[in-house]
């Protein structure tokens, strides 16, 4: 009897499942400020979604018979809201465009790799730290191009035609008024929180892999060179997490070294300028504020004037024209607000039970908790694609895991040097 | 051939999803066209218009002092005393308008739009002007009373003071005067600063126009009926009618699925000394069998069919191709086959062996290689009922065959 062709043998990292995903990776990276005419619909998402379809057919993806059904729900109540909104909200503001884009962004969570085997995992992460570290050292390298003297330009801005460019982001600014550094973006990145959230994703992934001491820590210079929070919280995060984990005796080493470089790092001015910000929060205007209380503040007292609004919500895309009409720069949407200001408790409640449910069942507890905390409460993290790609390449794709958890049972040594020999009959 | 979703309860194949779609046509159409109408309904019966005015405020001395104005007047345009004054004069309810006015200061200008909505166009136009014009005249009454105020203010200190000296007082009463009148025009100025930059001509439609309406409930009812399509497919007591629900019977083993005459060609590819035809209905199994074992013949390949009958003796011929042997020989039957000696025996290449699924054929098929191994499912059989039988031939990597 001759081995069905397409399964693997399982011995070994499934490689077109690898090369497959660290595309993607690198897709999420380069890709994401480049968008189709009109500057509103980004490339990435029409790459992923291509990419998707491709995996689809070649049966290196599959659906997720859980996830499509809560998708179909979520979908098929936040459509049907419509309905009691005209009946029962006076003058909803319903847009077509945002509802469409949320769903589509959120349609290869349905997904799930076919091959998801711990040496496929290991493989695929080992793959994306690479890429990372790769952005990571762009991070770095602008910022000493212009500590040597060498002006910040957008070279981007100098190939790609403006309305080839994803619109509306605030692609750097400076460290500090009057200061001619800016924040590292890596070049290629829409905004250096981004990237900061990137560069965390990476860490995470170094410090699950085990990598080199001296990796991690060009990943983090990386982060400080953004001056942004987004990779600091998802690196602190998740380092908790694994600290409630097995894995954590393989952690000191790393806990030891980060604490001793981050108290070096906050003597200088990039530490320090990033260290002023742990406290922004308390501050009105400040970014931290504008992403996690002041759209609360903002948007509550119009979400609660009236029960039906609460119930059935103001309609898709709302929040964001009610938001875009304060005229605010820096005011984003938090999801829960745009769950549920936008869609009401009945259709928002199951929308947000398919969200939470990508997270379910994570091949890795600490990835997992540290992107939903992001995204749940810093990002804009349901409806900017770049910001909801490392949850679906790091955690959705890989449910439910195939195998236990890797703070459980921690990536050894020859795993993370010597990854097994591929056999693929 | 189709292969199961491999070693995952939760897969589905996008050939599994389409073919669900497929069978569920009417369902999804039944859905899509109950949530067109369901989005049409809400969009006709509530039709509302809404008109505004936009209200000017003017500068003040600075931009503070011009933002606390406009906030300032954006609150008073809808205050209870004008909304009370205004309702009462539509003949309408105070509750009704205030629910339907609003007034929102236009970001970065000195502009307010002051926007009523309601079930028509008239009425909508009619709320907007009315409150606005009461809410004017109420800044107007306010303003002359304020200028009165003044105005006797000054009178009474020009009456009641006096001067010796005739020019002193007339220098006197010309000063007075002079500061009254200021007083006067900055009252004036610092109450009536409010007016109407644009009237509302005519109502315009709000709310979710029809064909957004129409588009989401289609989505919306092609959505949840997909869903339903889906969760019937979950149901494992259904009765197994295509090659799709075969699939989802095969889906914890890997099993492979297909059609009898594509399993025949792929025993005649295998080449193998041995086809193990398997199945709990002897009826279909035996179909199968001598599907497979024609085909085979068919192309050039001599075949013998060995049916395992119960109670029956020794291998013993029925017919020109066909044998038949007894439950209880099974063992050594297949042994003969394993090692190509039953083939020899019959004079033939290939033996087509048909058997009931149990623990002395199963013996024989983990790691085996002698074999093809085929499991006949009869068109009708439930899904449970197909999952136990791929559970207990799981060792031979058997193909799922879908037979009627």
């Amino acid at each position: 009897m001759p081995a069905p062709s397409g399964n693997p043998t399982r011995t070994g990292a499934h490689r077109p499942t690898v090369r497959w995903l660290i595309s993607i990776f690198a897709a999420t990276i380069l890709l994401q400020r480049l968008s189709l005419p009109g500057g509103i619909i980004p490339v990435l998402l029409v790459v992923v979604i291509a990419a998707c379809a491709y995996a689809l057919l070649t049966g290196l993806m599959e659906f997720d018979r859980t996830r499509l059904s809560l998708y179909l729900l979520a979908a098929g109540l936040t459509a049907f809201a419509v309905v009691p909104q005209v009946l029962f909200i006076r003058d909803p503001l319903v847009s077509l465009t945002s509802w469409g884009l949320f769903m589509t962004i959120w349609a290869p969570a349905t997904l799930a790799l076919v091959h998801r085997s711990r040496e496929t995992l290991i493989a695929a992460f080992r793959g994306c730290f690479w890429w990372g570290l790769a952005l990571g050292i762009a991070a770095v390298l602008m910022r000493l191009i212009q500590m040597a003297g060498v002006p910040y330009v957008d070279p981007l801005a100098f190939v790609v035609p403006p309305n080839l460019l994803v619109q509306g982001y605030v692609i750097t600014y400076p460290i500090e008024y009057g200061s001619e550094i800016y924040r590292s973006n890596a070049w290629v990145g829409l905004e250096p929180s981004i990237i900061s959230l990137q560069l965390g994703v990476t860490l995470l992934l170094g410090l699950l892999l085990r990598m080199n001491v001296g990796w991690l820590a060009v990943v983090a210079a990386g982060i400080v060179c953004t001056v942004s929070g987004s990779g600091v919280f998802i690196a602190l995060i998740g380092v908790a997490v694994m600290l409630f984990t097995p894995m954590r005796r393989s952690l000191w080493g790393y806990v030891i070294a980060g604490s001793v470089a981050l108290v070096l790092l906050l003597q200088t001015p990039a530490g320090q300028s990033l260290g002023r910000r742990a406290t922004e929060i308390t501050l009105s205007g400040s970014s931290t504020s504008l992403r996690a209380i002041e759209p609360y503040r903002y948007l509550w007292p119009q979400w609660t004037a009236d029960p039906h609004n609460v119930l059935f919500g103001l309609g898709a895309g709302s929040s964001q024209k009610l938001v875009d009409a304060t005229n605010r720069a820096g005011l984003l949407i938090p999801s829960p607000v745009k769950v549920f200001f936008d869609y009401g408790v009945v259709a928002g409640i199951a929308l947000a039970i398919f969200l939470v449910y990508c997270y379910y069942g994570a091949p890795s507890l600490s990835l997992a908790v540290s992107l939903f905390t992001s995204a749940w409460i810093l990002q804009p993290g349901t409806t900017t694609f770049v910001l909801v790609a490392p949850t679906l390449i790091f955690v959705t794709w890989w449910a439910p895991r195939a195998a236990e958890r890797i703070e459980v049972e921690p990536v050894t040594r020859l795993e993370a040097t010597r990854p097994k020999v591929e056999v693929h009959l | 051939m189709t292969t199961a979703t491999h070693g995952n309860d939760h897969g589905l194949s996008i050939r599994s999803l389409v073919g669900l779609l497929r069978r569920n046509v009417l369902l999804l159409t039944v859905g899509t066209l109950i949530g067109i109408l369901a989005g049409l309904g809400a969009t006709s019966l509530n039709r509302q218009y809404a008109a505004t005015v936009i209200v000017e405020v003017a500068p003040g001395s600075d931009v503070g002092q011009t933002s606390t104005l406009v906030q300032s007047a954006a609150s008073v345009l809808v205050s209870p005393i004008v909304i009370d004054t205004a309702a009462k004069d539509l003949g309408v309810d105070s509750s009704t308008l205030s629910a339907e006015v609003t007034s929102t200061v236009q970001a970065g200008t000195n502009l307010i739009n002051v926007s009523a909505v309601s079930d028509s166009d008239q009425s909508a136009v009619d709320a907007a002007t009315k409150v606005v014009n009461v809410a004017l005249n109420d800044y107007r009454a306010r303003s002359q009373e304020r200028a009165s105020q003044v105005r006797d203010a000054g009178s009474e200190l020009l009456a009641n003071g006096s001067l010796d000296q005739t020019r002193a007082e007339a220098a006197r009463q010309s000063s007075i005067g002079s500061v009254v009148g200021s007083s006067q025009g900055q009252a004036i100025q610092d109450t009536v600063s409010v007016s109407v930059a644009s009237p509302a001509l005519s109502a315009y439609r709000v709310g979710v126009s029809r064909p957004i309406g129409v588009i989401l409930g289609a989505a919306a009812g092609f959505l949840i009926a997909s869903l339903v399509a889906l969760s019937r497919s979950w149901n494992r007591r259904r009765p197994i009618k295509t090659l799709s629900d075969l699939e989802y019977a095969g889906r914890m083993g890997g099993v492979l699925i297909e059609t009898p005459l594509r399993a025949a060609g792929h025993a005649l590819n295998a080449a193998k000394p041995a086809v193990l035809v398997l199945g709990a209905d002897p009826a279909t199994r035996e179909s199968l069998a001598r599907t497979v074992m024609t085909s085979m013949q068919e192309n050039g390949t001599h075949t013998a069919l060995v049916v395992v009958t119960e109670n029956a003796g020794p291998i013993d011929r029925t017919g020109e191709y066909t044998w038949e042997v007894g439950d209880d020989q099974v063992n050594t039957v297949m042994s003969r086959a394993r090692r190509r000696r039953l083939p020899d025996e019959l004079d033939v290449n290939t033996v087509v062996m048909c058997a009931p699924i149990s623990g002395q054929t199963n013996a024989y098929l983990a790691g085996q290689d002698d074999y093809v191994a085929f499991v006949a499912v009869k068109r009708g059989t439930r899904v449970a009922a197909a999952e136990d039988q791929f559970r207990l031939v799981m060792a031979a990597d058997p193909i799922a065959v879908l037979t009627d």
